[in-house]
């Protein structure tokens, strides 16, 4: 596993800077909705790969740029005009005319018997396991890997765009509408962007395959998405993610002798999962820690609410004889509850808890009642969920609107 | 060419029983899709096919690893599992995160072929005797359908069709109104589901002849176009349904013919030839259609427009509608050219609205006199309301109006008479009309 030549670390170069180039414009493609724009451009495009090829008979970097340009071009042309000329719903015309372009790819490259270069599983999932040894050649000298110089152009490129217009397309992400007002061109701005990201695809798609390239669109901005709630932070960590996808897929490659573009799509995949499940704020443990604590915040809530009305009502007991043990150990731990002379009292701390729940939950009842002139038979199901919501100071403005402190069915309310 | 020819011929003959198994096979599998795929459009899910084709892929291999066979039952049966956990990760990720559907179904999309395409190599680097024919997968490849897996082919698509059948009208409602059926009670939300499954049942048994790659097409083409022909459900699946089995057997036919060929492309080729037709050729939308409207339009314009040009002229002028009017004057109102103003009273000619014309001069037949008093009517009645209901300025009624009266119905027409409380109306801004004869 450790034993890595030159030519390995080329490799996870060449990854590194295809999931780099794809990812940081991915981002904005994953906020503005469009992922599946990627997947339509970058199936689209082969047939405009195809014709370059067997114009030329060889990898011409150029003519390859312009046809994959022209069919990319000519794919969004037809969808647009599938779905307005011939009132296609829009989703079935981005299916419809991608399936059909690359269709029409597929069978222009079987047509020509025994293409070394470009045959079906290169276009499926690339040749990033050939760049050590593809040479970019000009005149006699060799400046060492192609696939070095187009995508570390490609990177270049979409890093320089991404920071000189990052305020622009923050905004036209977030707010098309504001930025169309503020006068610059979100049009042009979204042409330019989906022109890179069409010249993105073609760098990419020789290393990497058309299906694998939309997983280095969508899946790090994906994954970075979820991680924070900064816009350019998301772009540092896409350069992160990309990182440890290029090395890990490289090692899980070269351990199971399998597919490198496809072990690194697994590893982005992997990562995504285990950021899904852990993410700090966002992952579903997070979510469910949240919801679980908010569980438990209301069911105590509860519990001393019913303690405190049993005091005023001079009930001896003060929990519901129902109530589980664990959740008075709970409450015990915490310093809500303690024993006194064998049966349960509350601490001060509880009781003020307790005390704020009660206001809370009758300012809410008289609100609802004397404001808004609810029946005072409907008051209760309503403050028994708005009382672990509000502010204290809710009690404060009940105060101000209404100089009535008496409560419809239930009491005073508590100071 | 002789080959070729003989070739043909064996095939349309369907001598050999391979050719028919794969013609029988295909026509099934493009049914299913049809019918499936129409349930999916209308629900506007058309693009969860690519995904759920994709995310086959890594179960048919872990089939084979796991199984060490290449029985077709074993691979569709895992790859009907990875399909159903495709759909389950798109809606876990897209209800319990903050990612949206079109990210979701891409993720899952490109990150299941990915282990897949890792499998896949895997198995084929590990020098397993029988690796070779997965790939068939990848692009399809119909030719090497055989028995069995026809057969296989046919329960699936029995029983797809049986189901669609028999929940076609919950299907329907789900497609059309999916919160309206959930109000009155239908299971929505497990309905969406068992369209789902149907769904990765005809996508499954479509992937050996047509591939993962292009499986979406099988589903979304025959669909889209059998949309265009008809507007009733019934009718759409039924439709698409054909359009699927005649895709199924062109593309394969085709296939036999370039055997170094996969088929999934040509099917998909055939299934978008028929496509681009209907986009050509079809009754509601069709391009064909919608130009020989258009110049309907334009011509009926132009005419009514001559015609109230004719009418403000007398007016103007103080004629009677049934007198000679010269070209120059009638072009003068609409400030056209004479060349112009004569090709579009040729319009009027061929409707019989003209009694007589020359270069210089035309004269209304009564009927002409009629239709050119009805234009000026509805021209003016529109002029009226801008003015007095919507207080548009005199001045500014003249180039709405221009637009609007060639939509009046009969029933407009009557309402607004009524407003007017006259058929008399006199023009409420001046007529430009220099030089008169």
């Amino acid at each position: 596993m450790f034993d890595w030549t030159i030519n390995s670390w080329i490799i996870v170069l060449v990854g590194f800077l295809a999931s780099v180039s794809c990812s940081i414009l991915g981002i904005f493609l994953v906020l503005r909705k469009l992922s599946l724009v990627a997947d339509a451009i970058s199936h689209a495009v082969l047939p405009g790969i195809a014709i370059a090829f067997l114009m030329s008979g060889d990898r011409d970097p150029i003519l390859m740029l312009i046809g994959a340009a022209a069919f990319g071009m000519l794919a969004t042309t037809l969808i647009e005009w599938v779905h307005r000329s011939g009132k296609v719903q829009t989703d079935a015309a981005i299916g419809v005319v991608f399936t059909t372009l690359f269709a029409i790819g597929v069978i222009l490259i079987s047509m020509k018997a025994g293409m070394v270069d470009l045959d079906q599983d290169c276009v499926l999932y690339g040749e990033i396991a050939y760049s050590p040894w593809d040479y970019l050649l000009i005149g006699d000298n060799s400046y060492g890997p192609r696939p070095l110089w187009v995508l570390g152009t490609a990177a270049t490129i979409n890093c320089i765009f991404i920071a000189l217009f990052f305020k622009e397309l923050k905004l036209s992400a977030f707010d098309p509408a504001l930025a169309t007002a503020l006068g610059f061109s979100a049009t042009l701005l979204h042409y330019l962007f989906m022109g890179l990201v069409s010249l993105t695809t073609v760098a990419s798609f020789e290393s990497v395959g058309a299906i694998l390239v939309i997983a280095m669109f969508v899946v790090p901005a994906s994954t970075a998405y979820l991680m924070t709630d900064r816009l350019s932070s998301m772009v540092w960590w896409v350069i992160i993610i990309s990182a440890f996808i290029s090395v890990g897929g490289y090692g899980i490659a070269s351990a199971m002798n399998a597919s490198i573009a496809g072990s690194m799509t697994t590893t982005a995949g992997v990562l995504f999962v285990i950021v899904f499940i852990f993410a700090p704020r966002r992952g579903l443990m997070s979510i469910w820690k949240d919801r679980l604590a908010l569980k438990l915040q209301i069911a105590t809530e509860d519990r001393l609410a019913y303690a405190f009305r049993s005091i005023e009502r001079s009930s001896n007991s003060l929990f519901q004889p129902e109530e589980s043990d664990w959740m008075l150990t709970w409450m015990k731990w915490k310093g809500l509850i303690k024993m006194l002379d064998g049966d349960w009292g509350m601490t001060d701390k509880g009781l003020s808890i307790a005390r704020d729940i009660i206001r809370r939950h009758r300012s809410w009842e008289g609100y609802l009642y004397h404001e808004l002139n609810v029946p005072a038979d409907h008051l209760h199901r309503s403050a028994d969920d708005v009382e672990h919501f509000l502010d204290n100071d809710i009690t404060d403005v009940h105060e101000v609107i209404s100089s009535d402190r008496t409560h419809p069915h239930d009491g005073t309310i508590p100071q | 060419m002789n080959t070729f020819l003989e070739q043909s011929a064996r095939l349309l003959s369907f001598s050999d029983a391979n050719v028919r198994y794969v013609f029988s096979g295909m026509m099934m599998l493009g049914l299913a899709c049809g019918v499936l795929g129409s349930f999916t459009l209308l629900r506007k899910r058309a693009l969860i096919g690519d995904a759920l084709a994709h995310a086959a892929l890594p179960g048919i291999a872990l089939a084979y690893l796991l199984t060490n066979s290449k029985s077709i039952t074993v691979l569709l049966i895992g790859a009907y599992i990875a399909g159903v956990l495709g759909i389950l990760t798109i809606l876990l990720i897209r209800n319990f995160s903050r990612i949206k559907e079109d990210s979701a179904l891409a993720i899952v999309l490109t990150v299941f072929f990915g282990i897949g395409i890792v499998l896949l190599t895997y198995i084929q680097k590990s020098g397993r005797a029988s690796q070779s024919g997965l790939d068939k997968f990848l692009f399809g490849q119909s030719a090497s359908l055989i028995a069995n897996e026809v057969i296989v082919i046919g329960i699936v698509t029995a029983i797809l069709l049986l189901a669609s059948l028999l929940l076609y009208k919950e299907f329907k409602l789900l497609c059309f109104d999916s919160n309206y059926a959930s109000a009155i009670g239908f299971p929505a939300v497990l309905l969406d589901i068992l369209l789902m499954g149907l769904t990765v049942g005809a996508v499954v048994i479509g992937l050996q002849a047509v591939g993962v790659v292009l499986m979406a097409a099988l589903l979304i083409i025959p669909a889209a176009t059998a949309r265009m022909w008809s507007q009733r459900l019934g009718m759409m699946i039924i439709i698409a349904g054909f359009i699927g089995a005649a895709s199924g057997a062109v593309g394969s036919y085709l296939s036999f013919l370039a055997p170094r060929m996969p088929s999934g492309p040509l099917i998909v080729v055939a299934g978008a030839s028929l496509f681009a037709v209907s986009l050509l050729i079809s009754p509601e939308n069709g391009l064909i259609r919608r130009f020989l409207r258009r110049r309907i339009q334009v011509k009926n314009t132009v005419v009514t427009n001559c015609l109230r040009a004719i009418a403000e002229l007398a007016e103007v002028t103080g004629c009677d509608l049934n007198t000679a009017f010269s070209l120059t004057d009638i072009g003068r109102i609409r400030k056209w050219t004479l060349s112009e103003t004569a090709r579009y009273l040729k319009l009027l000619k061929t409707k019989k609205l003209l009694n007589f014309s020359d270069d210089v001069s035309i004269l209304l037949t009564e009927s002409g006199c009629e239709e050119a008093k009805a234009s000026l009517r509805r021209h003016r009645l529109w002029e009226l309301y801008l003015m007095y209901q919507a207080d548009i300025a005199p001045d500014h009624v003249d180039r709405d109006a221009e637009e609007a009266e060639h939509f009046f119905t009969p029933e407009l027409e009557h309402q607004l008479l009524e407003l007017a409380g006259s058929d008399e109306i006199k023009s409420p801004h001046e007529i430009e009309f220099k030089g008169g004869s």
